[in-house]
């Protein structure tokens, strides 16, 4: 698949989202905790009077919480619910040059789940991940 | 039956007009079997619409083509170019007469015997060609005055109701998007207070926002419809399935009256009729077998609803034989679903539970009412789609219950908010029973093991502390804390200790994201005012989570209050005050039923009398004997005989303190009981007998006096009526000449008042009620409860 992609850093490594997932990329205001809700759910937001759900993407990854995350947040739309990811980082929406591709070997446990394959880029190979493997994997795991 | 005439004209006209295109495709290719079976559908619906009507007609030309198309479905006919022919010349038959009915004309003539007989059965020697070139004309010829064209026919229809059908998914938008301004309403109310009041903006927002909350009233009551709609079908559903099974059962339903998303209660009919046919089917037992059990002969099947919260129960149950769990083990061991070693390992409840499990029907042989087609599993996974839950109950020998829990939608509750350290959370409203501040005087606060009691009215009631329950803090209940008294559908109780009580607000609920209800605390979330989101707490999971809807959980809170009450024989239990004159008084607890604060100005005096209005309703104030109420608010002390209410302003609230020492005598005051010995202190302690001697309002003072209102003024009926009721007067409106005070409006000439009574005029014109000695605006409502009161202090002395 060729096309644009949002580049994220999570857990120091990058990380593309193909651009129709993602519905914005909003700056973060203050997350309100969900006591009693699964570590990967890092609280819930309002934005534009809508709420939603904010997900510690390196803790779904089940990797530790990042110490810093972005103030800038990729929003996905799963099954009508919003769910706003916490990244390390949020670079450019660049164009892919090539198609996604899987590589041998895989790519390490914690990404296993969510990766899509490679994709090339301006700045290098980087790894297409899908956002809703991210949040709903963990849910089903979990319960 | 005018409704019910319109919806069935309605339906068939939009059926028609749906087929139309099927019918083409399907004469192009008769083998179509999915067009087959749309036409088939639409004759069939045809013909059961019409049972409910006379339309012999159209019954037996819908009848006709339904026997033909099921012999075509069946393989014994082929759709053959005559058959074909021969059913759309019925359709179009049906297309004409559904047209006079509606304009109301008379059948158009015709004669439906040479189609009915054109596509009847054999079909041979029949010139069916002949038949299906003929039949045309006479249906058209005889009615030149009314068009076939239902289109054309329009402009001479009689005036039909003003309605129109909308796709469910329409309203299901607009309604979504007027949650979201309201949210937005919100946004910019917060903004808008943010920035300063500015008042050239001011009106035009409180318009919006006027506007707004009745749209979004309108929009709720479009979606919603009573339940009963929803009953009316079942007692008829039962006749037929128990005539058809010989057996004898009634229904019963109740709870009509619960409204419910329309779209909710369509998604639900099949489910409900489907645990209905399995009830009448496999859980009533036959008569014989029913008198053998030392039942009676007729088995029942209710139904119940119930809205609790933003939650919809409904109860389905029969008195049959229950389900069978060794049959239910030995099947789902048969189908593959699970191990022995599994199923020994599972309580009872979940046993029976399996049957929402695919492949498992216990029944024996599959008989014509159920076990056929959907299955629990289609049941359970319809409920679910709507976002509910089923499950299912039984006793041997007894019976079965299903339980269906529903969610409203999208659903605008009322609910409390409160919070916890930082952190607000919302309470739907209808589990709220109570609110009590911890540090009352009526509460008292005990530990059993790790489990907190709170002791209230007599009753002791188990505590939970909502920062305990949400992992976030781990205390036990205290004084510093509000206590919410919650009452479940159930009648269960029990008390949540929250820091904080904010607001009653109308939340609009959001579903919450499957990561989130994973927490299983939450029942939805919703955006505050100033934007911020809060979760709503799923009060009954938590109780659920907490045990505190067991059988036992419930026993023992009933049992308990009874228990301490043989024990508190000998003790008795004092709260200490200080009162208006600054001395320490101690009351008999069980004389004190609440403890409220009020406003001072509520409060008024009159010679040695004096009495508060709380909520419209006066109350004498004892202990006050000349001492000046303090301004601001003030202490209140609610006292009950069980029949009378007395006030008792107080300075300061002590503590309570029980004793079990006998009260050292005190001569010299009638209104004191005796001294106690509490904590070391002698404190007097006030003799509850004279208080309400003294100050009972069945005291003769105090006689409940009759208020005339003028006769013919609707107003005074319908607005001021009620408030003088609540105000502790008889209203009267044909004897004011013997009422103690009469009320004169601007309206109604006066009626020869009673002369030695009082007069009060109330006036419709604000200016005319200017001057105080000149009456009242009728809705200055501070100002005439203040005039009724000084009516009866003045009456009293």
């Amino acid at each position: 698949m060729s096309g644009l992609v949002v580049l994220v850093t999570i857990d120091g490594k990058r990380a593309a989202i193909a651009a129709p997932d993602v519905e914005s990329v909003i700056e973060l205001e203050a997350i309100y905790p969900v006591p009693g809700a699964p570590a990967y759910v890092a609280g819930l937001t309002a934005m534009r009077s809508q709420t939603m759900t904010v997900i510690d993407s390196s803790v779904a990854l089940g990797l530790p919480s990042a110490s810093q995350n972005a103030e800038r947040c990729p929003v996905i739309n799963i099954d009508g619910h919003l769910y706003a990811l916490l990244v390390d980082n949020v670079e450019d929406v660049v164009e892919t040059s090539s198609e996604c591709t899987p590589i041998a070997g895989g790519y390490g446990a914690a990404w296993a789940g969510v990766a899509k394959g490679m994709v090339e880029t301006d700045t290098g190979p980087v790894l297409l991940i899908d956002p809703a493997e991210l949040v709903l994997k963990r849910s089903l795991k979990a319960a | 039956m005018d409704d019910l005439l319109t919806d069935f004209i309605a339906e068939t006209r939009e059926m028609l007009e749906a087929i139309t295109s099927e019918l083409i495709s399907w004469e192009q290719d008769p083998a179509d079997r999915a067009r087959l079976d749309s036409i088939f559908r639409f004759v069939h619906t045809v013909k059961g619409n019409c049972g409910f009507f006379d339309f012999p007609r159209l019954e037996a030309l819908s009848h006709a083509a339904e026997s033909a198309l099921a012999d075509v479905r069946a393989g014994w006919r082929e759709a053959d170019k005559p058959l074909v022919s021969a059913v759309l010349a019925i359709i179009d038959r049906i297309a004409i007469i559904n047209d006079a009915i509606e304009a109301g004309t008379p059948d158009p003539e015709g004669n439906d015997d040479a189609l009915i007989a054109a596509i009847g059965g054999d079909g041979a020697g029949l010139d069916l060609n002949d038949t299906f070139v003929e039949t045309p004309t006479p249906v058209q010829s005889p009615s030149p005055v009314q068009s076939p064209s239902p289109v054309q026919s329009q402009p001479n229809a009689p005036a039909a109701p003003r309605t129109i059908r909308l796709p469910v998914e329409l309203l299901d938008r607009v309604m979504s998007g007027v949650s979201d301004m309201v949210l937005a309403r919100n946004d910019l109310a917060r903004r808008l207070r943010e920035t300063g009041s500015e008042p050239a903006l001011e009106g035009p927002f409180d318009r919006l926002s006027g506007i707004l909350t009745d749209v979004r009233e309108a929009i709720t009551r479009m979606r919603m419809q009573r339940i009963e709609h929803l009953y009316h079908g079942l007692p008829r559903l039962v006749r037929d399935l128990s005539a058809e099974l010989n057996k004898n059962v009634t229904i019963e339903v109740e709870g009509g009256t619960v409204e419910l998303d329309r779209e909710m209660i369509e998604m639900i009919r099949d489910p409900i009729t489907h645990l209905i046919r399995n009830a009448v089917d496999h859980g009533i037992e036959p008569s014989q077998a029913r008198l053998a059990a030392g039942k009676s002969a007729t088995g029942r099947i209710t139904v119940a609803s119930r809205q609790s919260g933003n939650k919809i129960a409904i109860a389905l149950s029969d008195d049959g034989g229950g389900l069978d769990i060794a049959k239910i083990k030995q099947k789902a061991l048969s189908s593959g679903l699970l191990s022995a070693a599994e199923l020994d390992a599972m309580s009872e409840h979940a046993v029976i539970n399996l049957i929402f499990e695919a492949g498992l029907s216990t029944a024996d042989t599959v008989s014509g009412i159920s076990g056929r087609g959907v299955g629990m599993d289609v049941v359970r996974s319809n409920i679910e789609k709507i976002g509910g839950t089923i499950e299912v109950r039984s006793a041997a020998g007894q019976g079965t219950t299903f339980i269906m829990n529903l969610p409203l939608t999208l659903s605008i509750i009322s609910a409390l908010t409160v919070s916890v350290g930082e952190q607000s959370f919302a309470i739907p409203h209808s589990y709220v029973a109570e609110i009590a501040h911890g540090k009352s005087a009526a509460i008292f606060l005990s530990q059993v093991g790790e489990a907190d009691l709170v002791t209230f009215r007599g009753s002791r009631i188990p505590c939970l502390t909502l920062g305990n329950v949400l992992g976030l803090t781990n205390r036990r209940a205290g004084t510093d804390q509000r206590l919410i008294m919650i009452k479940l559908s159930g009648g269960e109780t029990f008390t949540l200790a929250v820091d904080q009580i904010h607001d009653q607000e109308d939340l609009v609920i959001k579903p919450l994201a499957p990561a989130v209800m994973e927490a299983k605390l939450y029942g939805g979330s919703t955006l505050r005012d100033d934007g911020q989101p809060i979760l709503m707490l799923d009060i009954p999971a938590i109780a659920t989570m907490h045990d505190l809807l067991s059988v036992n959980q419930i026993r023992a809170v009933q049992n308990e209050p009874d228990e301490t009450a043989q024990a508190d024989i000998a003790k008795r239990t004092f709260m200490t005050f200080v009162d208006l004159h600054d001395r320490q008084r101690a009351i008999a607890m069980n004389l004190v039923t609440r403890i409220e604060e009020i406003a001072s100005e509520t409060i008024s005096t009159e010679g040695d009398r004096s009495q508060a209005v709380i909520n419209d309703a006066i109350i004498p104030l004892a202990g006050i004997d000349g001492a000046t109420v303090p301004d601001g608010r003030v202490k209140l002390l609610r006292l009950s005989d069980g029949e009378n209410e007395i006030g008792y302003p107080v300075k300061q609230l002590g503590q309570s303190i029980d004793t079990t020492e006998d009260l050292a005598p005190h001569d010299t005051d009638a209104s004191i009981e005796g001294i106690a010995l509490l904590d070391g202190k002698a404190v007097p302690v006030v003799d509850g007998f004279s208080l309400f001697a003294r100050f009972g309002t069945d005291s003769p003072h105090m006689r409940k006096l009759t208020c005339a209102l003028p006769e013919n003024d609707d107003w005074a009926q319908r607005i001021l009526a009620p408030l003088i009721t609540a105000a502790g007067y008889t209203v009267s409106t044909h004897d004011a000449h013997n009422a103690d005070i009469s009320i004169v409006t601007d309206g109604a000439p006066d009626a020869a008042p009673n002369p030695s009574g009082k007069v009060l005029h109330v006036h419709s014109d604000i200016d005319k009620a200017g001057d105080p000695g000149n009456g009242i605006y009728r809705y200055d409502r501070a100002a005439l409860l203040q005039a009724l009161h000084q009516a009866q202090l003045e009456i009293a002395s």
